[in-house]
């Protein structure tokens, strides 16, 4: 190592290196990880506003008429095309003519900090004065109404003052849909408290930042967010009671995200909008659905709490979900109406009818198979959603193999009407063992209106292609219960499963964001 | 947003209209493809456009309303499940691939659809098309945007607002 000049740091900063290395830590590692998380933050924000490359591109020539039609074009339509333009763009535009020259300050202003970097460039600290000085211009600039702004791009802990004026600006503004995002390091800059004044939000995108203390705010007055509709939370450091308070804060709010938390996340909802939920990468002390009437569907994934037991899992009344995973046999106790379905305890078994989510058509389950209790707790799980067509298994290694998991012991737990009304299956990150292959041969002994399976062979788990099929072979069962089942067998992309996609999830156009082999379903 | 309750949907055959355009060239085509001109819904709404009397557009010629109407039959069966989660990808890959190919067109054309969308108020198609001026705007200079939209060569006047344009907004040339 001391022979060898690491890679100079992008996110890294001295205090924080300094930091580490006392703590015994590699500063190394931490600029590792934090490349990792900000390449899925960047691919978990919404796309710019407005696109720097000329999408339409079968250009028509130049227009050699000399007649310049576009520019007699009433105002508002000029303004149209103005707000679509990237701003420097926008702004060269004020040259044209004298009929041009107000049309971007009277438009709506679409703005991202991304244009004002040269195209693919990952924004460095370096950027980060010149960055922080044009977005101040153009906000200083542009008298408003503001559409849509996204910054981030800026490592912001040297720029807190110019931070607040932009966040005033933006209140002053009535901006509607904003993307705020701080680059590490440090992680925990403090977000202007004036972020609550900003009443017009519609959509609200924040990326690593300390949130306001909401207690310290004044209270009784209007409600902050009356119009927020999306409200997504990338590793922001907050206490339960002011995501509590930012919820409150938001009646209309139809979707929320939340993508890692160092802290624990505790949910309780109620809300009369609420139609989609995800949570991500997140240490999650326990979800209470208490009324949201409109729900329909709420995602987990990316643990990080493996091993963690008795997350409670409540969904009360939440009569459109239909959409919901991945769900954890062995480790969340999973309450539906007065039944408690705890893996502790092994307590529940028997579902009675108040105790079913009829409205879940598309599930999906975290299995380790090896893991005896696991596995023991899925016939109970699974009996709580009656109606389920697509069930998605995410196979998960386990070290620990307690008692055997074979055909009998799955025979022996019964049949599960359930799984006789499956009409599509995918089994993700299978290994080839034992308790995987009984499983499956089970399924397909039981599942009568199977029409499509997809299993997903854990990457670079077999070295040929012969012994794949051997071991597809020999889960494949003599009887099958469904005639005319397709069973598809392919290798997962990337090692440890692909990465479910965060955009997918909140994306209500996206059928099942489950799906990885898309086309297989359709 | 509910779509509007066609009162005639149990009817098989769907319900046309007869648009004149201001040269006088008659065209048939579905109510529901048709009624993505908020201007135009309210008239067929109220009952007009049918049989023989067509719904007369002073300000859209033949040429250019046979084109508005290629775009309004392509997106109408989208719009009428208001853009719901039933439009699969690969529906939405195929509007895109249309929306493309449909403003390959030169300029006077594209200047047409542009005033008919806005007379016609048909948002999807205004917004295409402001789309398309923006992107033949994106990533040129003052002088090469004046060339794309036709202007005539700048007067020295012109010439010297933008170079103290250029030197007042610096960053948005660099």
């Amino acid at each position: 190592m001391a022979n060898r000049t690491p890679a100079p740091f992008v996110h890294v900063d001295a205090a924080t290196a300094e930091n580490a290395r006392r703590q015994g830590r590699d500063p190394h590692k931490l600029e590792q990880s934090s490349k990792f998380v900000l390449c899925f933050l960047d691919a978990s924000l919404p796309d710019p506003p407005v696109n720097a490359n000329a999408l339409l591109s079968a250009l028509p020539g130049p227009d050699t008429s000399g007649d310049d039609r576009i520019s007699a074009l009433p105002f508002a339509l000029l303004r149209n095309i103005v707000s679509r333009l990237p701003a420097k763009d926008a702004v060269r535009t004020a040259v044209l003519s004298r009929r041009w020259r107000p049309v971007w300050r009277c438009s709506l202003l679409v703005f991202t900090d991304i244009h004002l970097l040269p195209r693919r460039h990952h924004p460095t600290r370096a950027d980060t004065p010149g960055l922080v000085a044009a977005i101040s211009r153009v906000l200083a600039t542009h008298p408003g109404p503001f559409r849509s702004v996204h910054l981030v791009c800026g490592y912001l802990d040297a720029h807190r003052l110019q931070l607040a004026r932009w966040v005033q600006r933006l209140a002053d503004k009535g901006v509607q849909e904003l993307v705020l995002v701080n680059r590490p390091f440090p992680l925990d800059v403090p977000l202007p408290a004036a972020l609550f004044d900003i009443g017009t939000l519609t959509r609200l995108y924040l990326g690593i930042w300390k949130f306001p203390d909401t207690s310290a705010l004044a209270r009784g007055r209007a409600v902050p967010f009356p119009n927020l509709r999306e409200l997504v939370l990338c590793t922001i450091d907050m206490e339960s009671r002011d995501l509590d308070y930012l919820l409150a804060s938001s009646p209309v709010l139809e979707t929320l995200g939340i993508l890692g938390s160092k802290k624990g996340v505790r949910l309780r909802l109620t809300s009369q909008h609420l139609r989609c939920v995800q949570i991500s990468f997140c240490q999650v002390e326990g979800i209470h659905v208490v009324d949201c009437p409109n729900l329909e569907r709420l995602f987990l994934w990316g643990f990080m709490d493996e091993g963690a037991c008795g997350i409670r899992f409540k969904i009360g009344h939440a009569p459109k979900l239909h959409q919901l995973g991945f769900l954890e046999p062995g480790v969340h106790m999973l309450e539906i109406g007065n039944t408690v379905i705890n893996p502790l305890t092994n307590s529940g078994i028997k579902a009675s009818p108040s105790s079913m989510a009829y409205g879940v058509k598309i599930l999906g389950v975290h299995m380790r198979f090896g893991v005896h209790n696991d596995a023991r707790m899925l016939h109970p799980f699974l009996r709580c959603f009656p109606n389920v067509e697509t069930l998605h298994i995410m196979s998960a290694e386990s070290t620990e193999v307690t008692g055997k998991v074979n055909l009998k012991f799955w025979e022996e737990a019964g049949p599960i009407k359930c799984i006789q009304g499956i009409k599509s299956m995918s089994f993700c990150e299978f290994q080839g063992k034992r308790s995987e292959v009984s499983f499956l041969k089970f399924f397909f002994q039981n599942a009568k209106a199977l029409k499509n399976a997809v299993v997903m062979v854990s990457k670079g788990r077999f070295t040929s292609i012969g012994e794949m099929i051997s071991k597809v072979e020999s889960l494949t069962p003599e009887k099958w219960a469904s005639r005319g089942c397709s069973l598809l067998v392919c290798e997962n992309k990337a090692e440890g499963g692909d990465l479910w996609s965060f955009r997918g999830g909140l994306d209500l156009f996206v059928n099942d964001p489950f799906v990885e082999v898309k086309s297989l379903f359709v | 947003m509910a779509a509007p309750e066609s009162g005639d949907g149990n009817n098989g055959a769907a319900r046309m209209v007869t648009l004149i355009s201001s040269d006088n060239t008659r065209f048939e085509v579905e109510a529901a493809a048709a009624s993505l001109s908020q201007t135009l819904q309210l008239t067929i709404l109220d009952g007009g456009g049918g049989g023989g009397d067509g719904i007369p557009l002073p300000n859209v010629d033949s040429a250019t309303l046979s084109k508005v109407l290629e775009y309004c039959i392509k997106h109408a069966p989208a719009a009428a499940n208001g853009g719901a989660p039933n439009a699969t990808a690969v529906d939405r890959a195929e509007l895109e691939r249309f929306d493309n190919e449909f403003v390959n067109i030169d300029q006077s054309v594209l200047y047409s659809l542009i005033m008919a969308a806005h007379n016609l108020e048909i948002e999807g198609l205004q917004s295409l098309v402001a789309k398309k001026v923006a992107d033949m705007i994106k990533g040129k200079s003052p002088m090469e945007i004046r060339r794309t939209l036709g202007f005539p060569d700048p007067t020295p006047e012109e010439q010297a607002e933008m170079n103290a344009h250029m030197l007042e907004y610096g960053w948005a040339y660099e």
